[in-house]
């Protein structure tokens, strides 16, 4: 079976592959709907639509189109529309999905890089294709 | 891509200008408001209110009243509001030097900022997947110095959090880079000091935005 280097991942944001990138993380949830009845002899259920929330490393710079696509719809006040996000692990193998940028998280300190960390929720559906 | 050094970087209880400003154009006595630039020069940053400034031929220390983004409007110059009214019988000459006071905060050690927009879900029956949109946005941060109470910048805040009266939002610029910064009004809710045997002692300040950020970030 295949195993996939942390270092060939990559992450793009309304098609515009992010700039400086440490690295991304992607969380997929199901919520489990509880339907067990009484004399169900364990737990019974079925499970919600799916929702994903994100997490995007940098090291700051908003030159780079993507990062700025984030950071700006931080700052706004209009009403978002969602971006386009590829999750890539290898070439034809990555999760997709439309997200939001939710927060932002800027650090400087001396003797690093300054960093950036963006969280993303997903919006709509995901889809994971795997060729 | 750049990548940009902690060590490089700054804080200012105000504006920044990178660059040497002039007047353009000569202006009147009695004028509240006129145009800077880099007089055929590179000239950017952030213009603040509060910042304190002089011209070259005239002894008055002026206060910024209003400012704004160097180069938003046109590249290299601002229009700045500003107290008193100008002072001399005969007003400022034209590419008259304008020297702006350091709002520079002392001994940074680390600063971080925090931009969020909480999230508001939407997602109706028969979605595919979660949807929603996005709420105002806000930003909180904290910067970490050496202590000096004898620093206005570091005063400024420690005063704002010790004082009971109703405060009036001051202005931090977060350097990255000469000519890369993000700029916010904030409140200063919180600082802590930590002294300890062995080391020099240090304070937190927490901050909290104050109104907009949609123009913070200022990236030449």
């Amino acid at each position: 079976m295949a195993k996939f280097r942390g270092s060939k991942g990559n992450l793009t944001i309304g098609g515009n592959s992010v700039a400086n990138l440490s690295s991304w993380e992607f969380e997929i949830e199901r919520p489990h709907i509880d339907g067990t009845d009484m004399g169900d002899n364990g737990v019974e259920g079925t499970l919600d639509i799916p929702r994903g929330r994100g997490r995007a490393r940098v090291k700051l710079d908003k030159t780079d189109t993507a990062q700025a696509a984030m950071l700006d719809q931080l700052v706004a006040n209009t009403d978002p529309t969602p971006l386009a996000a590829v999750f890539l692990i290898a070439t034809g193998k990555s999760i997709n999905c439309n997200v939001l940028a939710t927060r932002g998280s800027i650090v400087a300190n001396i003797g690093q890089y300054i960093t950036a960390d963006i969280d993303l929720v997903s919006d709509g559906a995901i889809t994971m294709p795997w060729a | 891509m750049a990548k940009y050094r902690g060590s490089r970087g700054s804080l200012s209880q105000g504006g920044v200008i990178v660059g040497s400003a002039f007047t353009k154009g000569t202006r009147a006595q009695g004028q509240t408001s006129h145009t800077f630039d880099g007089n055929g020069a590179t000239l950017n940053g952030v213009v603040r209110p509060g910042d304190r400034f002089t011209v070259a031929g005239d002894a008055q220390q002026y206060t910024v009243v209003t400012g704004g983004v160097i180069g938003a409007g046109v590249a290299n110059e601002v229009v700045v509001t500003f107290t008193p009214a100008i002072v001399p019988g005969g007003g400022w000459a034209d590419n008259a030097a304008v020297t702006f006071v350091s709002n520079s905060m002392s001994q940074i050690r680390a600063f971080e900022v925090e931009l969020e927009r909480p999230y508001i879900e939407g997602t109706v029956m028969g979605d595919n997947g979660q949807t929603g949109t996005l709420d105002i946005p806000r930003a909180r941060g904290r910067i970490t110095a050496l202590l000096d109470y004898a620093d206005l910048k570091q005063k400024a805040l420690i005063d704002q959090v010790k004082s009971g009266t109703d405060e009036v939002a001051l202005a931090l610029t977060l350097v990255i880079s000469s000519g890369k910064h993000i700029w916010l009004d904030a409140f200063c809710p919180r600082a802590r000091v930590n002294a300890q045997i062995g080391q020099l002692i240090p304070v937190e300040f927490d901050f909290q935005s104050e109104g907009g950020l949609s123009t913070s970030f200022n990236w030449n």
